[in-house]
């Protein structure tokens, strides 16, 4: 019977267990890569600092992603985020009126992309493409050439980015396991998140059960410029910079976690669990290689192979799996007819 | 009780063979880039390379495959478990890795920068090219050299917040303004090409199309220099328009040769290398202390002065500047700069 459940849970998470297993042969090699690797307050410090603000990118181009569309602009909105962060910090503001107001500024240019897409019928890639330009103009014109340095933040400001608790804790870590229980709940516990799902897998009939589908995927960009304002207060803690050109080269990896995760660039596939697994995966990886000291040239090259393995190995398993069904019919046709 | 004395004593032994082995580690130092793969530093990781041979040292370089700032910063974060003793580092980002620099400082960690100093704090030491002005007047030198006359010229550099590009335009605006023989240079634009050759190529060729009577562009960036002179060759204004400042000996050649080209300066990354390690190990060791004011004697350098800037960071300069020209293209032909240029 429990043999009979796990194979169920196995087949409904085939993905996720590929992930899961990838993940624990990549704990191993980099355990014996490096002797200081298996140490918890060192993984969770590394995973943190390495994979905190692509996390946070991530939760919000998975609802992007969920609606079968995209939004490459959201890492330039991280830059307008900082930037504006440490512009209202020199002003003088408290940092939880700025919070408001940035939080608000990206949420609305969020807003905006999304708007522009469903109102115009846009092409979602094309469009973010073009809000990307802009919203790196837009932070170069806050931040000015030279950006800002440690000197501009009050201490309130990089404190969530900053700190850790009882010496080991990020604040960070909180604010994103906080946001991946809450991604969690929206799309796998709510109305919300099934229409997510139904909008990225049939728009029409979703339209048809009498739903907008133009105010659903507008709230996903919604939530994509917000995750872009709470991971530029992660950035600004964390690095202790703000300049137009911040997470410059992050989209590719964001692009990756979600690719990795089991989501698909068409919509409507992929679960919260996925992305998690990939992250942790992602990061173990980089982690591992970093503390053997491992050329850069070889790990990219690393990471690519296993993107390129995420592709191969469902694909693969679904081609052993059809080749196995398509003798099964074989062999039953051949039964049926020699009897 | 016998047992467990058997087994503490074994294992006494056990760390105490162990321990020549931990006494017999070389001191290691790391050398981390910008990024790897450019030339650039390759040349100065060689001439670390060689202060930590003559100094006893092994030498790790690590880097991200393209200039990318979180990149870099990570691979500083996963050196911190590593707990680093001596660092040679530059960064793009003069503020994003401070906080991780600290760490590695407060750790017991001897970091020296060059090519471009990172914020007060993170970092012993930052070694110079050589002071702005006289990078300045290198830059402003070639371009003479190249069209007396001077004329209309653009500003060319990587992206809008680098201190060094920052800086060097500073001085150089300086001396158009106050210099008499520097008065025939008329500065049209700034344009930006992100260390991206192909991007440099396609923003000349353009610039050239929308400033019909350009004479130069003028550029701190070794990785524009080559596009922008590729681009007057292929346009056919070779003689017309010239692109100079600083540049790779390697990458100018064909430049040189074919005329585009009459003149451009660099300091030699081999002995920027070569320097800033030897000071990073020698303060390490204690035999060498840090301080505003002080001379050290560098070998194969020269005497050089440490100085703290404004912005609390205290500097040294390498201060090797080179022409290079037809005839002198390479290193080890190059014309060391004339001295009583430097006013």
């Amino acid at each position: 019977m429990a043999g009979q459940r796990f194979r169920e849970l196995l087949g409904a998470y085939s993905w996720e267990s590929v992930i899961l297993v990838f993940n624990v042969v990549a704990v191993v090699v980099a355990t014996l890569l490096s002797p200081l690797y298996l140490n918890a307050f060192q993984i969770l410090y590394s995973l943190q600092q390495s994979m905190g603000i692509a996390s946070i990118l991530a939760i919000g181009f998975m609802m992007i992603i969920l609606v079968g569309e995209i939004d490459l602009s959201l890492p330039a909105l991280v830059a307008v985020g900082t930037v504006s962060f440490a512009r209202l910090s020199v002003m003088g503001l408290p940092f939880g009126l700025s919070l408001l107001i940035v939080f608000a500024i990206t949420t609305l240019a969020g807003l905006l992309n999304g708007y522009l897409i469903v109102t115009f019928s846009l092409p979602s890639m094309a469009v973010t493409l073009g809000m990307m330009g802009v919203y790196r103009a837009v932070a170069l014109w806050i931040g000015g050439y030279e950006g800002f340095g440690v000197d501009a933040f009050q201490p309130s400001y990089i404190y969530v980015g900053d700190t850790l608790l009882a010496g080991f804790l990020p604040v960070s870590f909180l604010v994103l396991v906080f946001l991946f229980a809450l991604a969690w709940l929206l799309v796998h516990k709510t109305v919300y998140g099934r229409l997510l799902y139904a909008t990225g897998n049939n728009r029409k009939a979703t339209f048809l059960t009498g739903h907008s589908i133009k105010s659903i995927i507008v709230s996903t960009y919604g939530i994509g410029g917000l995750m872009a304002g709470v991971g530029a207060m992660v950035y600004i803690g964390q690095y202790q910079s703000a300049r137009a050109d911040n997470v410059a080269s992050i989209l590719l990896f964001v692009v990756a976690c979600i690719a990795l995760g089991g989501f698909s660039l068409a919509g409507g596939k992929g679960r919260v669990i996925g992305l998690i697994l990939s992250i942790l995966l992602l990061g173990t990886i980089q982690n591992g290689m970093g503390l053997a000291n491992i050329p850069g040239p070889v790990q990219t090259l690393v990471i690519g192979l296993i993107l390129i393995a995420s592709i191969v190995v469902p694909a693969g398993i679904g081609a052993v799996g059809a080749a196995v069904s398509r003798a099964k019919n074989i062999a039953e046709k051949y039964s049926a007819s020699s009897k | 009780m016998r047992r467990t004395r058997v087994v503490v004593a074994t294992l006494l032994l056990a760390v105490m063979a162990s321990l020549p082995l931990f006494a017999q580690k070389k001191e290691k130092l790391y050398y981390v880039p910008k990024f790897t793969g450019f030339i650039f530093f390759e040349l100065a990781g060689q001439g670390a390379k060689k202060a930590c041979d003559e100094l006893g040292v092994d030498m790790v370089t690590l880097g991200t495959t393209q200039n990318d700032v979180e990149g870099y910063v990570q691979i500083l974060q996963n050196l911190v478990p590593q707990k680093p003793q001596i660092m040679v580092t530059t960064s793009s980002d003069a503020n994003a890795p401070v906080p991780v620099l600290k760490k590695m400082k407060a750790a017991g960690a001897t970091i020296v920068t060059f090519d471009s100093p990172v914020g007060k704090g993170g970092q012993d030491l930052y070694v110079n090219m050589a002071p702005y002005r006289v990078q300045a007047i290198a830059e402003l030198e070639s371009a003479l050299y190249n069209n007396p006359k001077g004329g209309k010229v653009i500003w060319l550099a990587p992206s809008p917040n680098i201190t060094l590009f920052n800086k060097v335009k500073e001085e150089i605006d300086n001396l158009v303004k106050t210099v008499p023989k520097y008065k025939v240079f008329q500065f049209v634009d700034t344009l930006y090409m992100a260390d991206d050759p192909d991007k440099a190529y396609s923003v000349t060729t353009s610039a050239m199309e929308a400033h019909p009577d350009l004479a130069g562009f003028i550029s701190s960036s070794g990785m524009s220099n080559p596009a922008s002179n590729k681009a007057i060759q292929d346009t056919g204004r070779t003689g017309k328009v010239y692109s100079t400042g600083m540049a790779l000996p390697s990458t100018m050649e064909t430049f040189l040769r074919d005329g585009v080209n009459k003149q451009f300066a660099l300091w030699s990354p081999y002995w920027f290398g070569y320097m800033s390690a030897w000071l990073a190990i020698n303060i390490h060791r204690g035999d060498l202390k840090v301080q505003d004011g002080k001379v050290v004697d560098v070998p194969n350098v020269g005497k050089r002065k440490m100085y703290m800037t404004p912005d609390e960071v205290m500097y040294t300069d390498l201060n090797m500047m080179l022409f290079f020209r037809k005839g002198h293209e390479t290193w080890e032909n190059a014309i060391a700069m004339p001295p009583e240029l430097i006013q």
